[in-house]
């Protein structure tokens, strides 16, 4: 009997032991996303698909190219991405292709549709939901999509790339006194003009850069009384420009050309800068591509000269 | 009511328009500035931003406004009386999703010939489909009215369906056919104006000069016959100087809803059916009634401007609703 207990004793501590060793070898890969739903992955994802272009951009940047199996007709950051096979555009998402390419991570954006979203959990498949509003969230998010992808080395690197030149721009940008921040106008689309007003990734990127953001009265992306641009004049016109599409020389023409803009300071001394649409609105590994750009463009002096080959062609 | 009375009203109706159009180019910033308006009378002492403000901002869009809101209420007008039915609008015969799929077909191809490229294709969309339309409705050489109403409202629907089509297939370039859609004198120009002109220049002495005609149609298209009205020439010259001008219109502010299905009737309530004095009276009300809803689609959120053909559904349906429970009367 003693000896029975004895060995059941060892059994059980042999076997305590062991999972303990066992679990400290595969912890569980696991993050809370921004529902506030907490995915864990007993492995890392060897099959991912991507809803929405800015996450595909994450993704390749973290280095998981051969892992991604989906991603939506939007996704056009790297090349590569072009290749891979379509689950639908953004907001279209079809499902019967999900189940197909049996994912072991979807990463859902702040576009993708609620009930999408919903449906997904209910087939049990593994979602988690990148939304961000700030650079800082967005670097957040990277790190949430390193950890559950097992690859924090290589993110690691790219986060502290991240963090350091947002840092660096800081800095130097705080330095700046009010009285020389220059005021910036963003114009989405002419007809009518639409512009990004505060909690965007533009008045972000302006403010952060050392300007001034003339729409920081209105709330998120909207209209704005023409008179108003007139009126506060700004110094400084950043234009959206499409890739491959004619009406983004529409859009500039209609900046550089409309009789009524000519009095506006930004047109007489020729400051209108076309920056990649893409660029701008993508929560994505490049935010800080377009911050440096948007630093350039307010501060050439402090930052360097903006290059951009469609401005220097014009 | 006598014809005196009637003609009161009428002027006072200028009287209010008028009013109307002084106080709206005093509104800047989100409100009335009674500096703004004195400025207009010594244009020479202004800053170059202040006289574009004035002159190249504030100006054309309240005359376009005043000429759409006149165009949509008299054709609505002249529609509900040559139909004989209350809820003919003047977009009844398709006119306005024809505008609309010009429209989108312009944005969805890309086609770009410069800033006229959005009113030109929705312009020619509508024309297009105003022809359509009255071929479709007319049987041998006459045009019943209920064929070509029923033509017109299928072919709007099919319209509509093209419509939601493309905004679907629009993908980035939603944006842009929603804001045409809902309406508006964003970015109202001189060019629009004097684009414009030209079609109110002709096509409102023609309506006025057919009031007595549109008054026998009231008694019904065999009465008019035997009246002397040569039924069908009015009606086609009717049909295509209002579908003229309806399309005129929707090509430089989009779609603007309720003005021209609502105003004849307020006008029918206070002033009978003659419409020797419902078609001034339409016209110079519609006017007021756009323009108003354009002050406050610029002053209510203001910096943010919102779209007038909402506000003018938002403000007057209501309104519409309570006079009519209040009259009972019209039709």
């Amino acid at each position: 009997m003693s000896k029975l207990r004895i060995i059941a004793i060892l059994t059980i501590l042999i076997l305590a032991f062991s999972s303990t060793i066992t679990i400290s070898f595969s912890q569980p890969l696991s993050a809370t996303d921004a529902t506030g739903f907490t995915l864990s992955l007993s492995q890392p994802p060897n099959r991912i698909i991507s809803l929405a272009p800015g996450n595909t951009e994450i993704l390749f940047a973290l280095g998981l190219n051969d892992k991604i199996v989906g991603v939506t007709t939007y996704c056009d950051e790297p090349i590569e991405a072009l290749k891979k096979e379509k689950i639908g555009n953004v907001t279209e998402i079809d499902l019967e292709k999900i189940l197909t390419l049996q994912p072991d991570l979807i990463l859902a954006s702040s576009l993708t549709p609620e009930e999408t979203v919903a449906r997904l959990h209910e087939l049990s498949l593994p979602v988690f939901t990148l939304k961000s509003d700030t650079i800082e969230e967005v670097i957040e998010d990277i790190t949430k999509v390193a950890v559950l992808s097992g690859v924090e080395i290589p993110g690691s690197n790219l986060i502290k790339t991240m963090k350091d030149q947002l840092k660096k721009i800081n800095d130097l940008s705080q330095s700046i006194p009010d009285y020389q921040k220059p005021l910036v106008f963003h114009i989405i689309w002419h007809d009518p003009i639409w512009t990004a007003g505060n909690s965007t990734f533009i008045n972000e990127f302006i403010t952060l850069a050392g300007g001034k953001n003339l729409a920081e009265d209105i709330q998120g992306y909207s209209t704005i009384d023409f008179e108003e641009i007139l009126k506060r004049n700004p110094s400084i016109i950043t234009v959206i420009e499409n890739h491959g599409k004619n009406e983004e020389n529409q859009l500039y023409q209609f900046v550089t050309t409309d009789n009524r803009l000519q009095t506006v300071a930004a047109i007489k001394n020729n400051q209108v800068y076309l920056i990649d649409s893409n660029l701008v609105s993508r929560p994505g590994p490049r935010v800080v591509s377009a911050l440096q750009y948007f630093a350039q463009i307010i501060h050439p002096e402090i930052f360097g000269e903006y290059q951009n080959q469609e401005i220097n062609s014009k | 009511m006598k014809i005196t009375k009637k003609r009161q009203i009428i002027l006072a109706l200028i009287i209010i328009l008028v009013l109307s159009m002084v106080f709206s180019l005093g509104i800047g910033g989100g409100r009335f500035q009674i500096s703004d308006l004195l400025s207009f009378l010594q244009p020479s002492s202004l800053l170059p931003t202040e006289k574009t403000i004035l002159f190249e901002i504030r100006l054309p869009r309240l005359i376009l406004s005043v000429l759409v809101g006149a165009a949509l209420s008299l054709s609505g007008a002249v529609l509900q009386g040559l139909f004989q039915n209350p809820l003919v609008d003047p977009y009844v015969l398709g006119i306005s999703s024809g505008g609309a799929v010009g429209a989108i077909v312009a944005i969805l191809s890309g086609i770009s010939l410069g800033f006229i490229t959005l009113p030109l294709f929705s312009f020619l969309f509508a024309l297009a489909t105003t022809f359509l339309v009255l071929r479709l409705g007319q049987i041998g050489h006459k045009m019943p009215l209920e064929i070509m109403l029923l033509a017109g409202v299928a072919i709007g629907f099919f319209f509509s369906a093209l419509i939601s089509l493309g905004m679907f297939l629009a993908g980035e370039n939603l944006h842009q056919m929603v804001f045409w859609i809902m309406g508006g004198f964003w970015n109202s120009s001189w060019n629009k104006v004097y684009t414009l002109l030209p079609f109110f220049l002709i096509g409102f002495p023609i309506i006025f000069s057919y009031s007595r005609e549109l008054n026998t149609f009231l008694l019904g298209e065999k009465v008019a016959e035997s009246m002397g009205v040569e039924v069908e020439k009015t009606k086609k010259i009717l049909l295509i100087v209002t579908s003229l001008l309806v399309a005129a219109s929707v090509s430089v502010s989009g779609v603007i809803g309720f003005v021209g299905l609502v105003v004849p009737h307020i006008i029918r309530i206070i002033i009978g059916e003659d419409h020797r004095q419902l078609l001034p009276a339409s016209l110079f009300l519609g006017s007021s009634v756009l323009l108003w809803a354009d002050i406050f689609s610029r002053t209510l959120l203001h910096p943010v401007e919102l779209p007038v053909g909402v506000l003018t559904s938002l403000m007057g349906a209501p309104f519409f609703i309570y006079l009519l429970r209040r009259k009972k009367k019209g039709w």
